[in-house]
C-alpha cells in the first residue's frame, strides 16, 4: 500500500520552517534573558520566603554595588590568615551544602599554596533553611558554640573541617550522633556544648551573616567574594575549581 | 523498511551531514557555545563581567581567569548535571547543524512534530542545562520561589527538565534526519 504522507502545501511547509527558526531564536533570547536576570545564581539556590530576602532580590542592584555591601572584615570574623592580608576571600557557606563541602576542600588546598598573610579566608554563615531545614541552623549554631567553648577561631575552623569531612550534606546526617563526636574531638564540655547548640544565642549573628550574603548578591551557596589589594571585589559563585580561584588570586595580586 | 534498518539510515544520514566540514563546524561551534553558556556564563556571569571590567587585570589574565572557569564542569556540577550538560551541548549542536542543512536544502517536508520537537526540546533543554545543582537555575531566576519549590519536590530535584530536554532535542534531531533521509515530496511505502 502506498500512502502519501509528506505531500504538503508550500505554505504549511514554510510555516513549519519559520516555527523552528522562531523556536531557536526564542530559545536564544530566553537564555540571554536568563543570564541577564539571573546573573548571580549559584549552586544551591535559595528560595526563602523570608520577606527581607525577597525585597533584596526585588531591589537587585548592579553587581559591583551589591558587592560593596559586604560587611568589612574584622577581628570579629572567623579568619584563617591575617586580617590585614592583601587578598581576602569571604565565603558565605552552609554546612549542609554539598558544594560548600567541595569548596571547603578547594580553600584548604589554597592554604597550602598561599600563606595566611598573603590570602586570608573568612567564613560567614549562610544556612539555607529552605533546602536543609533540619540541620542547617543547628550546625551553624554548633560552629559558633565550638568557637565560644573552644577558645575562638581555631576551634571554629576545627569544627568546620571536621563537620564537612564527617557529613554527607543535604540533611543526611543525624546531628545527635555527629555533633557529640566533634565535641569530643575538640575536647569541649559535653553539657555546655549541648545546651549552647539548643539555645538561640547565636541566631542573630547567623541571621546577620545571612542577610549580608543576600545584600551582596548571594543567591545560593557557596557564595564568596574575593577582595583584592586595592579593595576591588570579585564574586565567586559556587564551588569554582581550584584553578579558577588561583588564577583570580594571581592576577589581582600582580 | 524494518525499524533497525530505518534507524541505521537515520544514523547514516546524520553521520553523512556531520562529515561535511561546514556542518561539523556548525555542530562544534554550537555545542561549544551551549557548553560555555551552561558552565561559565550562567553560573559565573557576574565574575566574568567583573573580570572583564577590571582595570587591575591585564588581557592575558582576563583570558586565563575565564578559561579556568571551564573547570567548573568538574567542581560545580553533580554527576547527573555533567551528563546532561555534555549530552545536551552535543545534541543541540547536532540539531542546529541538521536544521541548517534542512534550511539550506529548502526541504519542504518538515513535519509539525519536528517543529514542535525543536521548540520543546530546545526550550526545556536550555532551561534544564542551566543549573549545575538542581536543574532550577533558569526557572528560579525568572520565578524565584514557586518554581524552585516545585522543582525541589521532584525526585531528581529538577534535573528532570534536562533529561526531558535530551529526549526532546534527540527526538527533534531524529525527525530532522528522517526528513533529510526521505527525499522531499515523495510518498512513503
Amino acid at each position: 500500500m502506498v500512502v502519501c504522507v509528506y505531500m504538503k502545501n508550500t505554505n504549511q511547509d514554510t510555516r513549519s520552517t519559520y516555527i523552528i527558526a522562531g523556536a531557536i531564536v526564542l530559545a536564544g533570547l530566553l537564555v540571554a534573558g536568563s543570564i541577564v536576570f539571573g546573573g548571580n545564581n549559584t549552586n544551591e539556590s535559595e528560595n526563602t520566603n523570608d520577606q527581607p530576602a525577597r525585597e533584596a532580590a526585588a531591589e537587585r542592584q548592579e553587581p559591583s554595588q551589591e558587592l560593596d555591601a559586604i560587611r568589612p572584615v574584622t577581628e570579629g570574623d572567623f579568619i584563617r590568615g591575617d586580617v590585614d592580608a592583601p587578598i581576602k576571600i569571604v565565603e558565605y557557606a552552609d554546612f549542609e551544602c554539598p558544594f560548600c563541602k567541595r569548596f571547603h576542600n578547594t580553600m584548604n588546598q589554597l592554604r597550602t599554596e598561599y600563606d595566611g598573610d598573603e590570602v586570608a579566608w573568612v567564613f560567614r554563615h549562610f544556612p539555607l533553611t529552605s533546602l536543609h531545614p533540619q540541620n542547617a541552623v543547628p550546625a551553624h549554631r554548633a560552629a559558633e558554640c565550638a568557637a565560644k567553648l573552644g577558645g575562638g577561631d581555631k576551634a571554629f575552623w576545627q569544627f568546620a573541617d571536621s563537620y564537612f569531612e564527617k557529613t554527607p550534606s543535604n540533611d543526611r546526617v543525624d546531628l545527635s550522633v555527629v555533633l557529640p563526636e566533634i565535641q569530643r574531638e575538640l575536647g569541649l564540655d559535653e553539657a555546655a556544648f549541648q545546651s549552647c547548640v539548643e539555645s538561640d544565642q547565636f541566631d542573630d549573628q547567623i541571621q546577620a551573616d545571612f542577610q549580608n550574603a543576600r545584600e551582596t548578591g548571594g543567591q545560593g551557596t557557596p557564595w564568596s567574594i574575593l577582595i583584592g589589594p586595592d579593595g576591588e571585589k570579585f564574586p565567586i559563585n559556587g564551588a569554582q575549581p581550584l584553578g579558577a580561584v588561583r588564577a583570580l588570586i594571581e592576577n589581582v595580586s600582580q | 523498511m524494518s525499524r533497525s534498518k530505518a534507524k541505521m539510515v537515520i544514523l547514516k544520514t546524520i553521520g553523512g551531514i556531520l562529515r561535511r566540514p561546514a556542518y561539523l563546524a556548525i555542530t562544534l561551534v554550537t555545542a561549544f557555545i551551549v557548553f560555555t553558556v551552561a558552565v561559565v556564563l550562567i553560573p559565573s556571569f557576574s565574575l566574568v563581567t567583573s573580570t572583564l571590567a577590571s582595570s587591575q587585570i591585564d588581557l592575558a589574565g582576563k583570558v586565563k581567569i575565564i578559561a579556568s572557569l571551564y573547570g567548573a564542569i568538574g567542581s560545580n556540577a553533580t554527576v547527573i548535571s555533567r551528563v546532561i550538560i555534555i549530552t545536551l551541548s552535543a545534541l543541540v549542536g547536532i540539531n542546529v547543524a541538521l536544521f541548517s542543512f534542512v534550511i539550506s536544502r529548502r526541504f519542504r517536508n518538515i513535519s509539525k512534530r519536528a517543529a514542535g520537537g525543536s521548540l520543546g526540546g530546545l526550550l526545556s533543554g536550555l532551561f534544564g542545562i542551566g543549573c549545575a545543582a538542581c536543574g532550577s537555575l533558569l526557572l528560579s531566576a525568572i520565578f524565584p520561589t514557586a518554581a524552585a519549590a516545585f522543582l525541589a519536590g521532584l525526585p531528581l530535584e529538577g534535573q528532570e527538565i534536562g533529561l526531558l530536554g535530551i529526549a526532546l532535542v534527540g527526538f527533534s534531531s531524529y525527525l530532522l534526519a528522517k526528513t533529510v533521509a526521505r527525499p522531499p515530496n515523495t510518498c512513503a511505502i
